[in-house]
């Protein structure tokens, strides 16, 4: 093999003459000289395929750069020697690579010398390459135990946070809040023992003990862990995030047979009006039925500011803001009586902007209406019946439009008209008439059609308000009752 | 002790380009803020408009223009060491920069001296006219603030070019107040659309 | 040496006067005019001479940088004056102490005024606290009348967050330039000006308490806050100085890190802290603009009647035509564009520090650099897609709220990696418990107990009863204190040494630990559990019936706690350690760029040029080296 051509450069005539004396016979000497600016006016002419630089001269530390300064010199090498006494260091890119004669001489060829380790470890398989001191144990034991103390921890966190008695619930779409909520504190509760467990084993086991020295175990990183500690949080939050829209979507859907209670929030009150009742303007107390859902429709007045309301055991809450109707559903659904707390600072007055919110047995709702002077309006009563008649099936056979062609009479101008009946005789369509046409079916049947075909159980079916919602109804389609 | 003193840190060369990247930043940081005021205005307006006299905000958005065209001739000729033409087309790009300032107060915005020589608006949309005035003056207004400030950049690079700074060699501070200058024509031109062409007009009550 | 030689003096004898001339500009307007001198009120309720107020503070701020002398080197290159820029004191002759207290352009020196300024205002926000917490103790006291209460806190959620910046910027700007090997940021001058903006900044929201408070919370949501009192005005001008602070801040983090590095330094083989002090500036650059526009709108709402968020137009006298509503929605969207941002600017650099001083402390790699340097960028990114999820409740569109869920709860992803990433590094070492490591490991403990408590805000079926309760306050003190406060400290005591050439008392230092972090455990967990019972946020005292007052009374008391616990921190560093003995260059046998060169750190930072030749890490690498400073000396034989 072919001797390395070697530049030598220092300053100090000792060194010069020293390495050159110990390189003759192994390498070809193709330079000494003591400057660095000697050394790039001779490197061209001569190509050297190492240069040997004394580490002790501050001036030549530019000889780092010697591959860049000439690239076209196939791997260039700069090797620092730092001569003490009879003592050698080798260096290479800054690592000491070596100690004595025989590591230069490895240098020079590219070769490392066993003693020395430059290259970092590749982490791969750390049974294998660690070398466990013996107080320590293999990190599987650890990795055995952790787990097992964070799955304790990790149920009893969960459990614990879940079974903390929870503040009143009171209504249906709290159920559903407090069951996602639940959820959330299982994993909150693992979570939290796995990086708590794991940090305090840590900084216990792997602490260092009196008398120790040196540095930890050597690992960069862990790719596969990486990745695993990336993507399963990520799967973790997508499905909390599908459990999020699916109970959001729950919480807020619309329910049938809505109460509407009308909200508006000013500074520092709370008025309530019912529309279906025609009750308007009752300040800072709301009465509402249990069991019956509400549709709150929430305004703060145009020239006031931003409020929000919230009753805990609710669950939920919405701003009121001027200018910008907003909504909230929900359906107490226990009978007591709760706060209505302003939730959105509002000024001075915001701590104390409370009301009642009373939800008592349909009976006493009821009677607290009455006793508000006022009852459904028939609007409000018709508007139930409409709902009742697309409902429950009574368009499949009851048209409004006076047609002939399905199995039942129209319903258009039948109040008050004068009904002809298959057996010949004539009656006047009041409500007694309508109420009995719809329980009894085949008492009264209608010229033109026939008995039977009515379902007989609408008695079952329909409560008498729903009823009498119809009757109200059927007495808004005026128009001349056809006969069909 | 060698400091750090003589290396090519200290080249002008090597601080412009540090000048020219903090120059970008902070275009970035404006945009955010231009940015905001855009999506205020269609936030508050969606797809309609105040219906607003045409002709002003068209010679204006012309000006303005054309004093981009003199600041670039400004930049270029200090780049060949004219140092004439780099004066005049500065102060004419002041010049034209001043018109258009004052063609959003007194003409768009419509602030005019009445009898008592009392400073009122006109028959102009008001800044109180509800969302319509608000956003309007909001907008022109903190653009013509940019204008206003670039006018004055360009008054004290034309009296330092009065005296013989900048050089083909070395006049950062004429192509950062340049790239400033068309920066603030870039946000008129997205503003001016957004205010005065897109959407349905809508009349406002005075 | 003349107390009136101080920048401090100056600053403030030039914003009163300032402050004088632009309230006289604004009457004088007025009366040339031919319009009285004081306002009529746009609105019932708001003050005469408001605009003039408003007009004064701006000049209050323009006078006090001018008389501090932050804006003396520009104004002489606007005249061709040319100011070469020298090392030591900015003008030559100035002691040592009197550097502080004046105009200087070593990021050193601006990096402790940060520090300090910072410190300050913890104190001032934490007595305000203090106060109010005494109220909230028991059910039904009663002895800080509601609005003043209401202006406390507003004041303690701004006045922190203000703390919280100043701290930020002490330890990015101290730190980045010696831990890339610059001699100094990209932009002194404009480095001091954005230390000193914040002052006149402080000052106009401490003095907007005494001028009337305000009511809003520091959220500062209209249509309240265009009628609330006079003091929401400085605050608005409080926030806009200190936000200009960061946006001229961040700038130079950015340059000074892409342009500044020693050779041989590439982007991964920056310090940690270094890409979180880079992605915070990213956030700092491009967000801060939108708390300023949304806090100018409703100024201008007040002063000029221009109606952005009042949705009648707004209510004036003189104008009978109302055109169309303003919509007080807007606001929100654009304040917490910047707002949610804003949190990640508070954590980011902290949970840098703890990836910084675990390796150190555990003597082994940080686990996966790369994979934390780019959650890192991730959090900053990702955190501009969730603001609205502090509006789910706000009357915004329904089906929106979804696709923030999604995006808030993303965020956990690569917070998640740093956490797994901090285990990592703490596993297998050799770990020394001083009290850099405890304030660490507390600051991981506290920001995991904010972070578990996020989900449930993020998904918006409990969100419905959460929002706006004290589980929320529970929440974000334990993010704050965990990415902020906690890291702050361990930075504090860490980098004491190099700062000052001087060691703090391990034993008072493990004491702080051992009093703040239980107690802060207390007071978070605390916090959401009487947030869970009923507590809503900003009000002033709450019922006996809601049986709270035990958790109430705990959260007081850990809350005093804390406080006594910073009380000592402050005496260590500040009284103790000045008389310690020197410490030595790297007590902490750190390899950092820094704690090669002596302590406390010279003038000129690093004597010869440093060369980056290995990685930032390694340590129980033999025989491996990061950087490579002066030459060796001859003939020693070796490093």
């Amino acid at each position: 093999m072919a001797r390395e051509r070697v530049l030598i450069v220092s300053a100090h005539p000792l060194f010069r003459e020293g390495i050159a004396r110990l390189l003759e016979g192994q390498a070809e000497v193709v330079g000494v000289v003591s400057t660095w600016e000697e050394a790039k006016a001779i490197v061209p002419a001569r190509s050297p395929q190492v240069i040997v630089v004394d580490h002790a001269d501050a001036t030549l530390k530019e000889a780092d750069l010697a591959p860049l300064l000439w690239p076209d010199i196939e791997d260039l090498r700069v090797i620092y020697v730092t001569l003490a006494g009879d003592k050698m260091t080798v260096h290479e890119r800054h690592q000491v690579i070596g100690a004595g004669e025989a590591d230069l001489l490895a240098a020079l060829k590219g070769q490392r010398s066993p003693t020395a380790r430059a290259q970092p470890i590749p982490y791969e398989g750390r049974s294998q390459r660690m070398e466990k001191s013996p107080q320590r144990r293999s990190y599987t034991r650890h990795f055995a135990i952790v787990s097992a103390l964070v799955a304790v921890v990790g149920v009893l966190s969960a459990y614990g946070l879940i079974q903390v008695p929870k503040f009143t619930r009171a209504s249906a779409q709290g159920e559903t809040v407090d069951w996602v909520m639940d959820l959330h504190f299982a994993l909150i509760g693992f979570l939290f023992a796995l990086v708590v467990v794991f940090m305090l084993y840590a900084v216990i086991v792997f602490r260092r003990k009196p008398g120790e020295d040196g540095d930890g175990d050597h690992f960069e990183g862990n790719t596969k862990l990486e990745i695993t500690w990336t993507v399963l949080p990520l799967i973790t939050v997508l499905a909390f995030g599908v459990i999020g829209t699916r109970t959001l979507a729950d919480v807020t859907k619309p329910q049938p047979n809505e109460m509407v209670v009308e909200v508006a929030a000013f500074s520092f009150g709370w008025q309530f009006s019912y529309p279906e009742y025609g009750i308007s303007n009752v300040v800072n107390r709301m009465v509402v039925p249990v069991n019956q859902p509400l549709l709150l429709k929430l305004r703060s007045w145009d020239n006031d500011v931003i409020h929000n309301f919230y009753v805990p055991e609710f669950r939920v809450k919405q701003d009121l803001v001027p200018g910008l109707p907003t909504e909230l559903r929900v359906t107490p659904n226990r009978v007591g009586t709760y706060k209505l707390r302003c939730n959105e600072l509002c000024g001075t007055g915001h701590t104390l902007m409370l009301a009642d919110v009373v939800v008592v047995e349909r009976a006493e709702f009821d009677a607290w209406v009455k006793e508000q002077g006022a009852q459904l309006t028939p609007e409000e009563m018709a508007r139930r019946g409409q709902e009742v008649y697309t409902g429950s099936g009574c368009a499949a056979c009851h048209n409004l439009t006076g047609e002939p062609g399905l199995p039942g009479p129209s319903w258009k101008g039948l109040y008050g008209a004068q009904i002809a009946l298959a057996d010949g005789s004539t009656v006047t369509a009041d409500e007694e008439y309508i109420r009995r046409s719809i329980l009894y079916p085949n008492e009264q049947i209608h010229a033109g059609y026939n008995p039977g075909i009515m379902p007989q159980n609408y008695g079952d079916i329909l409560s008498e308000q729903q009823i009498a919602y119809l009757i109200e109804f059927i007495k808004t389609l005026n128009g001349q009752h056809t006969g069909h | 002790m060698a400091a750090l003193t003589e290396t090519h840190h200290e080249s002008y060369a090597w601080k412009s380009q540090n000048n020219r990247l903090g120059m970008w930043l902070f275009f970035i940081s404006e945009s955010f803020l231009f940015g905001g005021l855009l999506v205020s205005r269609f936030f508050l307006w969606g797809g309609t408009r105040p219906d607003l006299p045409q002709l002003v905000p068209l010679i204006i958005t012309v000006v303005l223009l054309l004093s981009s065209f003199y600041m670039n001739r400004a930049e270029v000729a200090i780049a060949h060491d004219d140092r004439r033409t780099f004066l005049r087309s500065l102060l004419i790009t002041a010049l034209l920069g001043t018109i258009f300032f004052l063609g959003v107060l007194f003409v768009e915005w419509g602030f005019s001296f009445n009898e008592q020589g009392k400073l009122v608006l006109g028959n102009h949309i008001h800044p109180t006219d509800g969302v319509y005035g608000a956003v309007l003056y909001g907008m022109t207004g903190m653009h013509a603030l940019h204008v206003l400030s670039g006018v004055i950049l360009i008054l004290i690079l034309w009296n330092l070019g009065r005296k013989g700074h900048f050089s083909a060699k070395e006049h950062f501070g004429v192509e950062a107040t340049a790239i400033y200058w068309h920066y603030v024509d870039l946000v008129w031109v997205v503003f001016y659309p957004a205010l005065y062409l897109i959407g349905t007009p809508v009349a406002h009550g005075h | 040496m003349s107390i009136f030689r101080l920048g401090l003096v100056r600053g403030l004898i030039g914003g009163l006067i300032g402050w004088a001339f632009g309230f006289a500009l604004v009457v004088g307007v007025r009366l040339a005019l031919g319009l009285t001198p004081q306002w009529r009120p746009m609105a019932p309720g708001l003050a005469a001479y408001e605009p003039a107020v408003v007009v004064a503070g701006i000049f209050f701020a323009i006078g006090f940088m001018l008389g501090a002398g932050t804006m003396t080197d520009w104004l002489k290159w606007a005249r061709g004056i040319p100011t070469p820029f020298h090392h030591g004191p900015r003008i030559p002759g100035t002691p040592e102490w009197a550097r502080y207290f004046s105009v200087d352009y070593s990021h050193k020196v601006i990096g402790v005024q940060y520090g300090v300024t910072g410190i300050f205002l913890l104190g001032v926000g934490g007595i305000l606290a203090m106060i109010f917490r005494l109220q909230l103790a028991q059910p039904e006291l009663n002895f800080v009348a509601h609005d003043v209460f209401n202006t406390m806190i507003s004041a303690h959620g701004m006045i922190m967050i203000g703390s919280i910046l100043l701290g930020v910027g002490a330890m990015s700007n101290y730190l980045v330039p010696l831990m890339i090997g610059a001699s100094d940021m990209a932009f002194p001058r404009l480095n001091a000006f954005a230390y000193w903006i914040n002052l006149p900044g402080a000052v106009l929201l401490i003095t907007a308490m005494f001028i009337g408070g305000w009511n809003t919370g520091w959220t500062g949501y209209p249509p309240l806050s265009a009628r609330a009192p006079l003091g929401v005005q400085y605050f608005f001008l409080g926030v806009f100085f200190i936000g200009l602070s960061s946006i001229l801040g961040s700038l130079n983090i950015i340059v000074t890190t892409l342009r500044m590095r020693a050779p041989g330094m590439t982007l991964f083989r920056m310090p940690i802290f270094v890409w979180a002090a880079f992605a915070t500036a990213i956030i700092q650059l491009t967000a801060t603009q939108l708390i300023g526009l949304s806090f100018l709108m409703v100024l201008v709402q007040r002063i000029l009647g221009m109606g952005f968020f009042d949705p009648r137009g707004p209510v004036w006298f003189e104008v009978d035509k109302w055109v169309g509503g303003g919509n007080p929605l807007l606001f929100q969207h654009l304040f917490w564009f910047y707002s949610h941002p804003a949190v990640y600017i508070f954590v980011l650099p902290g949970l840098g520090i703890i990836s910084e001083l675990l390796p150190v402390f555990a003597r082994k790699p940080l686990f996966g650099y790369k994979w934390i340097a780019m959650s890192s960028m991730a959090i900053a990114l990702v955190g501009f897609l969730v603001w609205a999820h502090h509006m789910f409740v706000s009357g915004m569109n329904n089906y929106l709220r979804v696709p923030f869920m999604f995006s808030t709860l993303l965020v956990a992803v690569p917070t998640g990696v740093k956490f797994f990433s901090w285990l990592g590094t703490l596993w297998g070492g050799r770990i020394e418990f001083k009290t850099p490591l405890l304030f660490s490991l507390s600051a991981i403990s506290v920001f995991l107990i904010g972070g578990l408590t996020g989900p449930p805000l993020a998904t918006v079926t409990t969100d419905l009863n959460l929002t706006d309760t004290y589980y929320v306050v529970g929440h974000f003190h334990a993010t704050m204190f965990g990415g902020f406060v906690f890291p702050f400290f361990a930075a504090l005591y860490y980098w004491y040494p190099k700062a000052t050439g001087r060691m703090y008392s391990e034993r008072l230092g493990q004491l702080h630990f051992a009093l703040m972090t239980p107690a802060f455990w207390v007071m978070s967990l605390g916090q959401v559990y009487v947030g869970m019972h009923g507590m809503r946020r900003r009000v002033a005292t709450y019922e006996e019936a809601l049986g709270i007052g035990t958790g109430q009374l705990l959260i007081t008391i850990a809350g005093f706690v804390i406080f006594i616990s910073v009380l000592i921190m402050l005496y260590n560093l500040a009284v103790y350690a000045r008389r310690a003995p020197k410490a030595a260059a790297n007590p902490w046998r750190s390899r950092g760029l820094e704690w090669q060169i002596p302590s406390p750190v010279p003038e000129v930072s690093f004597a010869t040029t440093p060369f980056v030749v290995g990685e930032p890490y390694d340590y129980g690498l033999p025989g491996s080296r990061y950087v490579q400073m002066a030459p060796l000396p001859a003939m020693t034989g070796g490093d």
